[in-house]
């Protein structure tokens, strides 16, 4: 006990000496496995307003992760962080690259998706998108509700 | 009352007329409130046409006496907006803002935040705001995510299958109290998330009723029946140590030191150095954000919402199984379809086939969720039905009754697994908003994929190797917080013959 006591005392004395605590700007980078080919491709998210952002995503990287790298000003996209609890990175595809998507929803996604806002035959939810190569260039388009509701 | 309710009535419809479709917040229905009292007397005993632990009951009357939106101050001046209506309870939802906020568990963060020494905050539960944020968002990083929770298959199927190979030896035990034996096999699959570590709870030493597993069950228990009456009531404890608070803090005190010891332990072998985090423990352990009060809190909220609640919910599922023989052999069906033999784990391609398990874990959650709703503190003023109601009150939904009110569906109080197959005749969709037995957003159940999971597991293996039958009284659900059996889980259970 006297032992279990004593390394109880250490982990407190240790932690207390030893935080480097970072309370702020808690944005997670990546939600997927970095690749090790960073080859960047080419996204647009158009928003309901009609307004356009053009930016560079990694292979590999998940849609949800391309709006946070590049700071694109969604309002509330993604507040559970892609952990597909929320409906909230909910977006839009053309039918033609929908089809084209290389996973399908899976249970879970459809769940989640039932939950959203303004739901299409072409939506998906941007966490579960890994970009590929053929992506580059793709359009997506942002339901109008995600600003307002999250405002 | 009906006399009051009449003319309430009347006074809303003429406010109605002078301010067309919209109505305040006053004027919301609900039970009359007595100064001093509130609406408490309502739920003494004889007198009081509310019971404590029977939340979906009282929830029918209100609704039924109020309509869909109730306004009740259960305590004076402490507003509760009760919603019915899956469209007002998605409001609810959409209405939560960034930090979407809970009040609940406030005794429990009282008791936290007085030991500064031991903990940094008052944990996931009561937490709000930023700071509830920063603790989510580190700590959902490999616990959340349907993939994260794959890492956990393996040992989950290993653990389950013994629970099972000693359910075979014991299944004919008369008077078995299936309570405990589930209890048990969910604190061992929890410990093992949380703590990385085999308690070993079905072990000669553990079975006894002052052992450690033992004893934690206990706490837990413990600690959950007394956050509902902490909440609710006129929070005494917060001026001097009320004999409930007591009941707290003795029984947070010993998962706290188990908690302490166990963590300790497990530090004294951790090699931070280490190039990759291997467990969820250790990746927190290794996070730089977090310290060991941290982990400390995490490690209690797992035990303390991670055992019941599964149990509590396996317990009703085998409960709809065992009555209804039909859907139990179709999922036997399914089992053995996707599990060759007995003591084939479940993978996750098994998962991902397993359409009607799936459905009987969502028709029983539909029949018997977790809790009777979800609350929220409201982010902003919101307006449900026709009723406006300011930001900061608190508003809970009330799933549980609404899961089974005809207009939403069809035979509501049948266990009908189904409704919920997309090829059946019996789908149709419902309102989304209905059935959220882990609620929804950022601040939905931590763990909900895990508990999913585990529950699938379970099962699909307990069906695969053994038929099983109802013997005693049907059985409803009471609230001690989370809604439990309110009487003994009388299972016949037989052991399938390998050709089956």
């Amino acid at each position: 006990m006297a032992h279990r006591t004593f390394i109880r005392n250490f982990i407190f004395l240790s932690t207390k000496f030893s935080r480097h605590k970072n309370y702020h700007n808690h944005r997670i980078f990546s939600t997927t496995v970095p690749l090790l080919n960073k080859k960047q491709i080419e996204i647009t998210f158009v928003k309901a307003n009609g307004e356009r952002d053009t930016v560079k995503g990694s292979i590999g990287d998940s849609l949800l992760d391309v709006v946070v790298n590049n700071n694109v000003d969604l309002e509330g996209f993604g507040a559970c962080e892609g952990t597909l609890t929320c409906s909230t990175c909910h977006l839009i595809f053309s039918k033609k690259d929908f089809d084209q998507l290389p996973n399908k929803a899976t249970d879970e996604e459809l769940d989640m998706l039932d939950l959203a806002f303004e739901l299409t035959d072409t939506s998906r939810l941007g966490c579960q998108i890994t970009l590929t190569e053929e992506m580059d260039g793709l359009e997506v388009k942002v339901p109008a509700t995600i600003n307002d509701v999250r405002a | 009352m009906f006399y009051s309710y009449t003319r309430r009535k009347i006074v809303v419809i003429r406010i109605l007329k002078r301010y067309g479709s919209t109505n305040s917040f006053h004027n919301i229905p609900g039970p009359l409130s007595l100064p001093g009292i509130g609406t408490l007397y309502q739920y003494l005993p004889l007198i009081g046409s509310y019971k404590f632990d029977r939340l979906h009951w009282n929830g029918f009357k209100k609704l039924k006496k109020y309509g869909p939106v109730v306004r009740e101050q259960m305590v004076p001046g402490v507003n509760i907006v009760w919603l019915f209506k899956p469209d007002d309870i998605e409001v609810m939802f959409r209405s939560e803002g960034k930090y979407p906020q809970r009040r609940s568990h406030l005794a429990l963060e009282k008791y936290r935040l007085d030991r500064p020494n031991v903990y940094n905050t008052g944990g996931l539960l009561p937490t709000n705001g930023p700071d509830w944020l920063r603790l989510r968002s580190i700590f959902q990083k490999g616990l959340s995510s349907p993939s994260a929770v794959h890492n956990f298959l393996p040992e989950s199927n290993e653990i389950i299958q013994e629970w099972l190979y000693r359910l075979e030896d014991i299944c004919k035990t008369p008077d078995l109290v299936y309570a405990n034996e589930l209890s048990r096999l969910f604190l061992e699959l929890i410990c093992l998330v949380a703590l990385d570590l085999r308690m070993n709870s079905f072990s000669k030493r553990e079975l006894r009723p002052n052992s450690r597993s033992s004893k934690l069950m206990k706490a837990a228990l413990t600690t959950n029946s007394c956050i509902l009456k902490t909440d609710n009531g006129p929070q005494l404890w917060r001026k001097f140590e009320t004999p409930l608070y007591k009941k707290l803090r003795k029984s947070q005190e010993f998962m706290e030191e188990v908690a302490i010891d166990l963590l300790s332990l497990k530090m004294t072998f951790f090699n931070e150095d280490r190039k990759k985090p291997g467990s969820l423990l250790e990746s927190y352990l290794s996070c730089p954000d977090l310290d060991f009060k941290d982990i400390i809190g995490v490690v209690c909220d797992f035990l303390l919402a991670g055992v019941d609640t599964t149990s509590y919910t396996t317990s009703f599922i085998l409960y709809h199984l065992a009555k209804n023989r039909l859907s139990q052999s179709t999922l036997y069906q399914e089992c053995k379809r996707l599990l060759p033999k007995p003591d084939s784990p479940v993978t996750k391609e098994v998962l991902s086939e397993a359409q009607y398990a799936k459905a009987v874990v969502k028709e029983s959650l539909r029949l018997r969720p977790v809790s009777v709703g979800i609350g929220r503190v409201l982010d902003k003023d919101a307006q449900f039905s026709n009723f406006i109601v300011p930001r900061g009150t608190v508003v809970v939904s009330q799933n549980q009754v609404s899961c089974r009110l005809k207009e939403y569906f069809p035979d509501p109080n049948e266990f009908r697994p189904e409704r919920w197959l997309k090829t059946h005749k019996y789908y149709q969709q419902p309102h989304p908003f209905l059935v959220i037995p882990f609620g929804h957003g950022a601040r939905s159940c931590i763990a909900r994929r895990l508990a999913e999971q585990n529950m699938l597991i379970f099962i699909l293996k307990l069906t695969r190797s053994f038929k099983f039958r109802w013997d005693g009284s049907d059985i409803d659900s009471k609230s001690l917080l989370i809604n439990q059996p309110d009487g003994p889980i009388s299972l016949i259970m037989e052991k399938r013959s390998e050709d089956s």
